[in-house]
């Protein structure tokens, strides 16, 4: 855990000590305590509103996916749950794409050169779009008695929203669809200024309140009825534990579009690193290494080279698949051997 | 003095469908005591998991009442009933990466506080439990490297840790060896006698159940549930009755079921002791009945005063045999 929260702050650094343009060492650490005396403009400025802003969203961006799909993983004990699975992500985006290729087609206006209103549309079409999909598979779960047929709901809803989204692309203007898919490709760098402190302040204050549903996860682990006879009401643990993690997503895909692998792959890289399935350890250690792994792809996908050009949902994929393939191998290993 | 800690009045229990509700027993009618272990027993389908499905409140009755300690189960809260109803369900769990204290720690979760932290004395009734368990050796083990009986004591532990005066477990003896069945079954009634628990459980080990369990409940597909004693079953024949099929005999003189063999041939038997029981056995095993009052053509003598067995054939000739399996190989084919 140590090792892990070390891990952090050695990439916080290198997400702020390297980036396509070098800059000295001294410099950096002048700017990043205010010392601006001598040191250029433009240093100034990439460090304090490109490479600061940066490294927090990516952060608490990774942090929040990572403890999203633990939950999820433990509410629907499926190794293969996560944000993206369940149709939250198709939610925000189907969000995004009603926002920004609607207000082309029928506003007449091509959202891309409307700037900071068209941002605060992005961001609320991605909100909204991903809580009523949330609010839905709530709704769904009081109703659906198992686990495996709420996850496929999700699937299927999923499916539809990305439908729906092809068929908005097809009637939109060409310079909207563009703006969707970049949306689409996620980024840690297009939070900046106040928008940052307001990310990551709405994180600073749903974290650690996820923290709060550790015992809830660890009853669940035992099934159902164990859970209930232990004192656990199924049915309002799972929507909380579900709520919150679809709060999370929600708001990380406003922000960041949405993200993919890390809240997959994050919980199985702990369960393997710590050996346990108890959430007094996954959860702050899920936090831990969702952060650092963000850090750590955020920093790959601005290696000198890429020029920053590197979309981010490429990393975390490349990092993200050869986890889940593995867990998969492994799984059917042991379902062998049994 | 035994308490009745479960009344059942008039319970119908089954499933609620969509437009009719799906009846899997109805008009039962029983009460369950502390300090005694009693054991359902039924066929497959005759409605054992639903009615400990019902009884733990995971299931609502279709009709009529459950008493729990005096009180109505549907009135109990899920938290009160998590200290009054401690279960042990049946099937593999599929928990992995959790070690054995961990998981008899998640049993005290119904005193725990919001974090679920264990207090010292939490742990110290972990401790307790696993002690009288007898797991300590494998306490810090995985749950998913355990055996089947092993899982099975800690998932009995993590019941008891939870410190409710009934247990109900569902099928606690299935999937494990016979040794630890055994083991599994002493437990329960060393916990129901020493901690006057109220321990309820349904099994197929229709042996095993009859001479542990103090009270037997019968439990027949479109038939009245019926109770009592093993013995007092036995005298009035309902357990003769409950499980007539071919090749199974109740054995009204040890109150247990026996494989009953179909005899085809008989054979006269001379000696005593042990060696001529075990050489009846073997004897009946192959459809022959042995004995020293009919008569054959071939004589077996088996007697514990005699070294090895001798075979006399009709020929007069006299065969010796070291052990039952030479003397079995000799006569079955002559025979």
């Amino acid at each position: 855990m140590l090792l892990l929260a070390l891990s952090i702050l050695v990439l916080l650094m290198l997400n702020l000590f390297l980036g396509s343009v070098s800059i000295p060492f001294r410099s950096v650490w002048n700017i990043l305590w205010g010392m601006n005396e001598g040191e250029s403009i433009i240093w100034q400025n990439i460090i304090m509103k490109s490479r600061v802003p940066q490294a927090l969203t990516a952060m608490v961006a990774g942090a929040g996916l990572a403890i999203s799909g633990l939950q999820m993983q433990t509410v629907f004990r499926n190794p293969l749950a996560g944000p993206s699975v369940l149709g939250i992500s198709s939610g925000a985006s189907l969000g995004v794409a009603l926002v920004v290729l609607l207000s082309g087609s029928i506003g007449g206006v091509a959202l891309s050169r409307l700037g900071f209103v068209g941002e605060i549309a992005v961001t609320m079409g991605a909100i909204i779009g991903a809580l009523s999909i949330m609010a839905l598979i709530v709704y769904v779960s009081q109703r659906v008695r198992g686990n495996v047929t709420l996850l496929i709901i999700g699937v299927m809803i999923g499916y539809v929203a990305s439908a729906v989204i092809g068929v908005l692309k097809f009637f939109s203007v060409e310079e909207d669809v563009r703006a969707y898919v970049i949306w689409g490709l996620g980024s840690f760098a297009r939070v900046s200024g106040n928008k940052v402190t307001l990310f990551v302040s709405i994180m600073a204050v749903l974290l650690p309140l996820s923290l709060l549903l550790i015992k809830t996860l660890n009853l669940l682990l035992l099934g159902d009825d164990y859970a209930r006879n232990l004192g656990l009401n199924i049915k309002r643990a799972r929507m909380l534990v579900i709520t919150c993690s679809g709060v999370l997503v929600a708001i990380v895909t406003a922000y960041c579009g949405p993200i993919t692998f890390l809240g997959l792959a994050v919980p199985h890289l702990c369960r393997a690193i710590f050996l346990t399935s108890n959430h007094r350890i996954l959860m702050p250690a899920s936090m831990f290494a969702g952060a650092a792994l963000a850090l750590l792809c955020n920093l790959i996908a601005r290696m000198p080279g890429f020029e920053g050009a590197l979309p981010v949902n490429s990393v975390t994929a490349l990092i993200g698949a050869p986890i889940v393939i593995y867990v998969l191998f492994k799984k059917r290993r042991e379902e062998v051997s049994e | 003095m035994k308490q009745e800690t479960i009344q059942i009045k008039e319970l119908s229990i089954g499933y609620r469908g969509k437009t009719r509700p799906h009846v899997v027993a109805q008009n039962i009618n029983a009460t369950i005591c502390d300090g005694e272990l009693t054991c359902l027993l039924g066929a497959n389908g005759a409605g054992k998991s639903t009615l400990i499905r019902t009884l733990s409140a995971f299931l609502r009755p279709l009709a009529g009442e459950i008493m729990i300690m005096g009180k109505p189960l549907r009135e109990y809260t899920d938290k009160q009933l998590a200290t009054v109803i401690g279960v042990v369900l049946t099937g593999k769990s599929h928990l992995r990466n959790i070690t054995v204290s961990e998981l008899i720690g998640l049993g005290r979760s119904p005193y725990t506080g919001f974090w679920g932290t264990l207090k010292k004395k939490d742990q110290s009734i972990v401790e307790n439990v696993i002690e009288l368990v007898g797991i300590g050796d494998i306490k810090t083990n995985m749950v998913h490297t355990l055996s089947d009986g092993e899982r099975q004591k800690v998932m009995i532990a993590k019941a008891l840790a939870q410190e409710t005066p009934i247990i109900f477990l569902d099928e606690p003896t299935a999937f494990i060896d016979y040794p630890s069945k055994i083991e599994i079954l002493h437990l329960l009634h060393r916990l129901s006698r020493e901690m006057r628990k109220t321990i309820f459980f349904s099994t197929h080990d229709l042996e095993l159940a009859l001479q542990i369990a103090d009270q037997i409940w019968l439990m027949e597909r479109n038939k009245e549930l019926l109770s009592g004693t093993p013995e007092d079953l036995a005298l009035d024949g309902s357990l003769g009755v409950f499980f007539k099929s071919k090749g199974v005999a109740f054995d009204p003189w040890s109150g247990l079921y026996r494989v009953d063999h179909l005899f085809d041939k008989e054979l006269h038997l001379k000696g005593n002791g042990l060696k001529y029981a075990m050489m009846q056995k073997a004897l009946r095993r192959n459809a022959i009945y042995a004995s020293s009052d009919v008569k054959s053509q071939i004589v077996v003598v088996a007697d514990d005063t005699l070294d090895g067995y001798t075979i006399h054939t009709p020929k007069e000739e006299k065969l010796h045999a070291k052990k039952i399996s030479d003397v079995l190989d000799a006569i079955l084919l002559t025979l």
